[in-house]
């Protein structure tokens, strides 16, 4: 075990790359073949995130109110971050290696978000984040009700199972035509991939989950003097939970992976539409724009959003082991 | 009992073969006439073909295990009524418009007029392309994750918060760049579906090496397993149920990702499963479009079942713990 102030130097370096970055970007002379790059975007973004990173560390490592794993894990990822933009700004920015058309600079990159503030920043972050969430929250809403019925019912795991198993493969995003024709627009055909894409992998684990649970259990529970309803609310679902989250998190993942697949093949708005059509038009400093905020949807509410749902319902697991 | 089951039996099997009688013998809808009946004909008997010497061999011989003939039997159900349904209701009585509702006749059609673009070209050059990038993400993701799950120091302070920034992004976004950077359209396609593949096989080897018990390598090693033989014998099959999960995710994610793709590259000309639907829905000709799904669907099963054999051969030590 390293003691506390060797975990806070390795903390501290994390942090310091931040400004690091910030004040070689303001001093280091722009390479020749990329002038006068717009820096302020970059850097008051980095600056933000050290801001942040600042004050988590503070509160969670010195006032010890956070988990030394879990102060760790943001750590290490902001050094990785943290090391991408600087090789990022030293090599293509400073240096100017690689050229300038589909390597754009990280300040041209980022400068974007601003320039296209509204359409990208605002409004397609906003029609794709609506639709992945429309799509996947019908998945939850159908895919654990009846993965739960399938999985207590053992003739209908039987046929359902393999059936899904077979139906979960077909890549969803083969639909999008066909749904573009029978639904009303190709938002709504694109929300319908998205659901198909999630349900399954989630009703495949809760049927999986609840199919699982140990017989003894219910028994027990039946000896207990439960009746069914009590014993779906307290038994059942919490048993099933670890795996329906499972699911659910490979769920969440797809429906991204199908978003951005529909939206780049067929949509008129969106995160993949804004990537494809300056993709098509040739602005890679756009395209990168796109990748890495997409990117940062992705992670922003897997992290943020899923994996704080999953500790929290997965409390009593941490308890026990 | 047994005559009870046969009887349902033989009513599955019989739908099949009502299916096709009606289709010969009930005129086509008035809008949509002279549908050519051959090819959807001869699929349904040769499915009726194939459940009867199920019956006739797993049930009547007892041969096969019950419930897997009966799990035969009730998914011929689902598919035999979603047959009968759609012959009836949309090709006989004519329900819905023709256009974006074919009927199953005009369906099976294409099969034999787009024969070799849809059935040959198309189909082999997806699964040859899937292949391409999907072999290389198992060989590198399996070995890598394989050692990082071993070496705690290493996936802790490196690959783990790596793989958790990275491995949730979707592949798909990296198609255009990819196809910007690289020399070719196919490397850009092959090299996108190894990106989606590598990592769920990856995040599941690293998984499945980490919760393996410990115990067991503690042992081999007490009873002089080399290294390599630790991998190989011990860590390899311990973590493959994990695996194996991992590689149905990354199949799925590269299947996606190959559709995505091959709809962007067919401009540049080369043809794909995904290209056929993507090309003959701005043609809006969804007989082709229904026609392609359902050959995804019926390459996605037989791809499945090849691979559930593999799984089942490789972990069969798993089912002999059980019995």
């Amino acid at each position: 075990m390293s003691s506390k102030t060797d975990i806070g130097i390795r903390y501290l370096i994390s942090i310091a790359v931040f400004p690091l970055i910030i004040l070689l970007n303001l001093l280091l002379p722009d390479a020749a073949n990329r002038p006068d790059q717009p820096k302020n975007v970059l850097n008051s973004l980095l600056l933000f995130y050290f801001g942040i990173l600042s004050i988590y560390v503070l509160y969670g490592h010195i006032l010890n109110k956070q988990p030394t794993v879990r102060v760790q894990m943001v750590t290490d990822i902001s050094l990785i971050f943290g090391s991408f933009i600087l090789i990022w700004v030293i090599f293509v920015g400073k240096l100017g290696f690689l050229n300038t058309h589909s390597f754009p600079d990280p300040n041209t990159v980022f400068k974007v978000y601003m320039t296209d503030f509204d359409f990208l920043t605002y409004q397609s972050s906003k029609a794709s984040i609506i639709r992945a969430f429309l799509g996947y929250f019908l998945a939850l809403a159908t895919a654990i009700p009846l993965g739960i019925f399938a999985g207590r019912n053992l003739r209908a795991f039987s046929v359902s199972y393999p059936f899904s198993k077979v139906t979960a493969h077909i890549p969803p995003i083969v639909y999008l035509p066909y749904a573009v024709a029978i639904f009303p627009s190709i938002n709504h055909a694109i929300i319908f991939i998205i659901f198909i894409g999630a349900f399954w992998p989630i009703l495949i684990n809760t049927m999986f989950g609840v199919y699982n649970i140990d017989p003894k259990i219910i028994e027990f529970a039946k000896i207990l003097g439960a009746n069914d309803k009590r014993i779906l609310a307290k038994v059942i679902v919490p048993a099933a939970t670890p795996y329906i989250l499972a699911g659910s998190l490979i769920g969440l993942v797809v429906s991204f992976v199908l978003l951005t697949a529909g939206e780049m093949v067929g949509a008129n708005a969106g995160l993949g539409f804004y990537l494809m059509y300056y993709f098509d038009v040739g602005y890679f400093d756009k395209v990168v724009a796109g990748i890495l905020l997409i990117s940062f949807w992705v992670f922003f509410w897997i992290t943020f959003g899923f994996d704080l749902v999953q500790s929290r319902l997965l409390r009593w697991q941490r308890k026990i082991g | 009992m047994k005559i009870n089951k046969s009887i349902s039996y033989l009513i599955v099997i019989s739908l099949f073969l009502l299916t096709i009688i009606l289709n010969q013998f009930v005129p086509d809808a008035a809008n949509r006439p002279n549908q050519p009946k051959l090819i959807f004909n001869m699929f349904l008997g040769i499915f009726f073909l194939t459940l009867l010497s199920v019956f006739i061999y797993g049930h009547l011989l007892g041969k096969l295990k019950k419930n897997g003939v009966r799990t035969v039997m009730d998914l011929s159900v689902i598919f035999g009524v979603f047959f009968f349904l759609w012959l009836i209701l949309i090709g006989k009585f004519g329900y819905t418009d023709h256009l974006r509702f074919p009927s199953p006749n005009t369906v099976f059609a294409v099969y034999q007029t787009d024969f070799s673009l849809l059935v040959v070209r198309s189909t082999s050059s997806t699964i040859i392309r899937l292949m391409q990038g999907y072999a290389p993400a198992i060989a590198l993701a399996v070995p890598i994750g394989l050692f990082v799950g071993r070496h705690v120091n290493v996936h802790d302070r490196v690959a783990y918060p790596i793989a958790k920034m990275i491995a949730p992004i979707p592949p798909v976004i990296f198609v255009p760049y990819a196809i910007e950077l690289l020399p070719t359209i196919d490397m850009a396609v092959i090299f996108v579906i190894f990106i989606g593949a590598f990592w769920p096989i990856y995040v599941n080897t690293v998984y499945g090496v980490r919760n393996f018990d410990y115990r067991y390598i503690e042992a081999a090693k007490t009873l002089g397993a080399s290294e390599k033989k630790l991998y190989t014998k011990i860590l390899f099959p311990g973590a493959f149920p994990s695996i194996s999960a991992g590689l149905f995710i990354g199949l799925v994610l590269s299947f996606i990702v190959l559709a995505v793709a091959e709809g962007i590259g067919g401009s540049y000309g080369f043809p794909g499963l995904g290209w056929y639907v993507l090309y003959f829905a701005d043609l809006f000709d969804y007989e082709k479009i229904v026609a392609a799904i359902l050959l995804i669907g019926l390459v996605v099963v037989v791809w499945t079942a090849i691979f559930d054999r593999i799984q089942g051969r490789i972990l069969r030590w798993q089912v002999k713990g059980d019995e």
